[in-house]
């Protein structure tokens, strides 16, 4: 017969003392026993402290306490439902049908019409999104698209004087554009109402 | 396949609370309430023994159960027992605030030995150190505050829930062997110091 360990005997006694053991197994937990007196006392001990437990009374719980957990649970889903209700008024107006058919029109024109202008989308880099580039792309763009108006601007009057003066002579002679403009200007004839005087 | 989805059904059914927790999920208010007066006992008595307060041991009931109110949709049906589910996290609770509370306990642990040492004179006082009722519940107490909180779980699991040696072992995530073992020596050591409160048998 095997020999029983300690560590073994510790863990046997728990069914040893359930009562769940099979004979043979109970006969080695007592033989353990009564060749180690460490193993035998702690025997002693579980059995004294088990009936000691049986004279300890259940523990009621406080009568308010169930009361008290469903308040908080209460509380706790209506803090949830508020939370769910705060988002659907702020994103319901938008989530209507037509906004959203609106939307997605509007971006399904605009990758439409990027791709035929041959405008480039690249993927997004980490680099991108550091605030002094994103402030430099912007920066850019203002000024870019200032320099345009500016430049839209000086053409317009550019042609504007030009007609002026042609009105002002009232020869029927035709004068060129010193700069390269000419094709601004053409675009620009054909349509007068900017003066309706004739 | 059919015979999985059987073995799964049957273990469902196997849990007792299985029912009401399905109808908790499904929103029933009514299934809650229950779900909550059937555990209260014995989370708090569970609490209770651990932490030795009662105001203590309200709070963390309280939490045990808006812990479980939150995360009731993850627990998998078929996953394990909701039982053995709920005491897991109670322990785990129980654990995180023993590790809070350890060094203020060190503070404390003077003052708290005053009551407890007036209790083991009226222990002492009794002819053949025989107690019961709401004194032995009281000493019960005083010994396992002074048990580590290992083996102090494991006792309370067994001997005062009443739980099987698998569910407990699930809930503390240890060994069958370890947890067996760790009973053993837990009630022999409050055994030990029973006798020191002059507690016989």
């Amino acid at each position: 017969m095997m020999v029983m360990q300690c560590s073994e005997f510790e863990i046997r006694l728990c069914e040893y003392l359930d009562g769940t053991l099979e004979a043979a197994a109970r006969q080695e937990v007592e033989q353990h026993a009564t060749g180690c007196p460490h193993c035998a006392a702690m025997q002693a001990d579980a059995q004294a402290f088990g009936a000691f437990l049986g004279r300890v009374p259940a523990i009621e719980a406080p009568p308010e306490l169930v009361t008290g957990i469903l308040y908080q649970t209460q509380t706790a889903q209506a803090k949830m439902g508020r939370a769910a209700s705060r988002w659907r008024r702020w994103l319901g107006p938008l989530l209507q049908p037509r906004l959203v058919m609106g939307m997605a029109m509007t971006i399904l024109s605009i990758s439409m019409l990027s791709r035929v202008a041959g405008v480039q989308v690249r993927q997004l880099e980490a680099a991108d999104l550091n605030p002094v580039s994103i402030w430099h792309g912007v920066d850019n763009q203002a000024h870019r698209v200032w320099d345009r108006g500016v430049k839209f601007y000086q053409n317009l009057r550019f042609i504007y004087e030009i007609m002026g003066q042609l009105r002002s002579s009232d020869e029927p002679e035709e004068e060129q554009p010193k700069e390269d403009e000419a094709p601004a200007e053409r675009r620009i004839e054909p349509s007068p109402p900017p003066e309706p005087r004739r | 396949m059919a015979s999985q989805v059987e073995g799964g059904a049957r273990e469902w059914e196997a849990d007792p609370d299985g029912p009401l927790v399905e109808r908790c999920l499904k929103g029933e208010e009514t299934a809650w309430e229950s779900l909550v007066r059937l555990h209260t006992r014995r989370i708090y008595s569970i609490c209770y023994r651990f932490v030795g307060r009662n105001e203590e041991a309200q709070d963390l009931t309280q939490e045990v159960f808006l812990r479980v109110f939150r995360n009731l949709g993850s627990f998998e049906k078929g996953s394990g027992c909701f039982r053995v589910w709920v005491t897991s996290l109670t322990r785990n609770l129980l654990i995180d605030h023993y590790r809070k509370t350890k060094k203020e306990k060190l503070v404390d642990s003077i003052e708290d030995k005053l009551p407890v040492l007036e209790e083991v004179e009226a222990a002492g006082a009794r002819p053949e150190g025989r107690v019961a009722g709401r004194e032995a519940g009281e000493l019960l107490q005083a010994a396992l505050a002074k048990l580590s909180p290992e083996l102090r779980e494991a006792v309370i699991l067994r001997d005062i829930e009443e739980m099987e040696y698998r569910e407990i072992a699930e809930a503390l995530a240890v060994p069958d062997g370890t947890v067996k073992s760790r009973i053993s020596r837990g009630r022999a050591e409050l055994a030990r110091i029973l006798r020191q409160f002059g507690v016989n048998g």
